[in-house]
């Protein structure tokens, strides 16, 4: 089984707890999963093998690569070592790594609208985001979220702050497993209009934030994920 | 039955009516709480049943304390004034934010029953400018 790290894409943004799951199946692959517990034990890191990485810094993220590097170095046939490891080294110098945690919220009745709507315009408010900014980005969650009541009967909404070296923003992720989108690419070209002329809600979302993107198939559910970044 | 909190909250929010005030010839509706969808259809009703009622002809909708305003709450508002007209009454808005303002028009959104005002004097003037106008 290849390491994870292969299936990200170049500049996505990923969270600590990602990273730290590519970077634990890279050594694992390359020590054996019996051997890499030993291993994290022998350099000091005992605690981290059964740990999921939310709560590294992303300094200390990179400090373990580089102690498990110089492990695999001593020990693993150095060719595989270069491979798996060239690999891992190119997924953390070009995926935008951010050291903050992210939230889950249920979107089931309408009073978790308001929730996912609250956290946020406090997140966004805590990063810096203009008035303007901030309204805008709780805009766009509480269209998500409520087409996720009304269309999907249900799903859950991700919110990741991203504050990776200079860049600071948050990043949206609507998911549901609903009948999904008919028509997207009429939804979000505007030539749609919904029976009341108001029903923006799509092409709205994706007007107000700098990245958007929707993965959607019949009876498979939705995943949207948006990315507003501070001005 | 357990008592589910949730629906507890749903309740009492079904149970607060928003306040519509007279003040002569018009409406005055504060909307202080995001509206749900039960709370939206009681508002509607009621501010149709007072325009029967008094024979206003204009309906003023103070927004100044609503956080955020997405497609829903647009179309609830943009629906209270249709019916409103179809009943005899203007409808202007007034304490729109500037965010507010920026992201409706950002995502597209136009009202197209309701007129804006900046305040509460400027919403009378513009009403008792229709009107005789």
């Amino acid at each position: 089984m290849p390491p994870r790290s292969m299936l990200f894409r170049q500049n996505e943004t990923v969270s600590v707890k990602e990273a730290y799951a590519c970077l634990i199946d890279c050594f694992k692959y390359l020590f054996g999963e019996d051997r890499l517990a030993n291993e994290l034990n022998d350099c000091g890191l005992g605690d981290l093998a059964a740990s999921t990485g939310t709560e590294l810094e992303l300094w200390q993220l990179r400090h373990v690569f580089e102690i498990l590097h110089e492990r695999a170095v001593a020990v693993c046939h150095p060719t595989l070592v270069r491979r798996s490891v060239r690999r891992l080294q190119y997924f953390l110098d070009n995926c935008s790594v951010t050291s903050v945690r992210e939230e889950e919220y249920p979107i089931k009745v309408e009073n978790d609208i308001a929730v996912v709507r609250n956290v946020t315009m406090k997140i966004a408010q805590s990063l810096g985001f203009s008035p303007t900014g901030k309204t805008s980005l709780a805009t766009a969650v509480s269209e998500l979220a409520r087409n996720i009541l009304h269309y999907a009967n249900g799903g859950k909404v991700v919110i990741t702050p991203l504050n990776d070296e200079g860049r600071k923003g948050v990043k949206i992720s609507a998911i549901d497993s609903g009948p999904g989108i008919p028509d997207l690419d009429k939804v979000l070209s505007g030539a749609y209009r919904s029976r009341t002329g108001m029903g923006m809600g799509l092409l709205g979302v994706k007007r107000l934030l700098d990245d958007f993107k929707v993965e959607t198939a019949p009876n498979q559910g939705t995943a949207i994920t948006g990315i507003k970044y501070v001005r | 039955m357990a008592s589910d909190p949730t629906s507890a909250v749903a309740d009492h929010r079904e149970e607060t009516r928003i306040p519509i005030i007279r003040l002569g010839d018009h409406l005055i509706v504060s909307v202080q709480v995001s509206l749900q969808d039960r709370q939206a259809l009681n508002l509607q009703e009621d501010i149709l049943s007072e325009i029967r009622r008094t024979g206003v002809c204009g309906l003023i909708l103070d927004i100044s304390s609503v956080p955020i305003m997405d497609s829903y709450i647009a179309r609830i508002l943009n629906d209270i004034a249709r019916n409103a007209l179809l009943m005899g009454a203007r409808t202007v808005v007034v304490g729109m934010s500037p965010p507010i303002a920026i992201t409706l028009v950002t995502m597209g959104m136009e009202f197209q029953n309701i007129q804006a005002a900046l305040n509460l004097d400027a919403a009378l003037e513009l009403l008792r400018e229709e009107k005789d106008g």
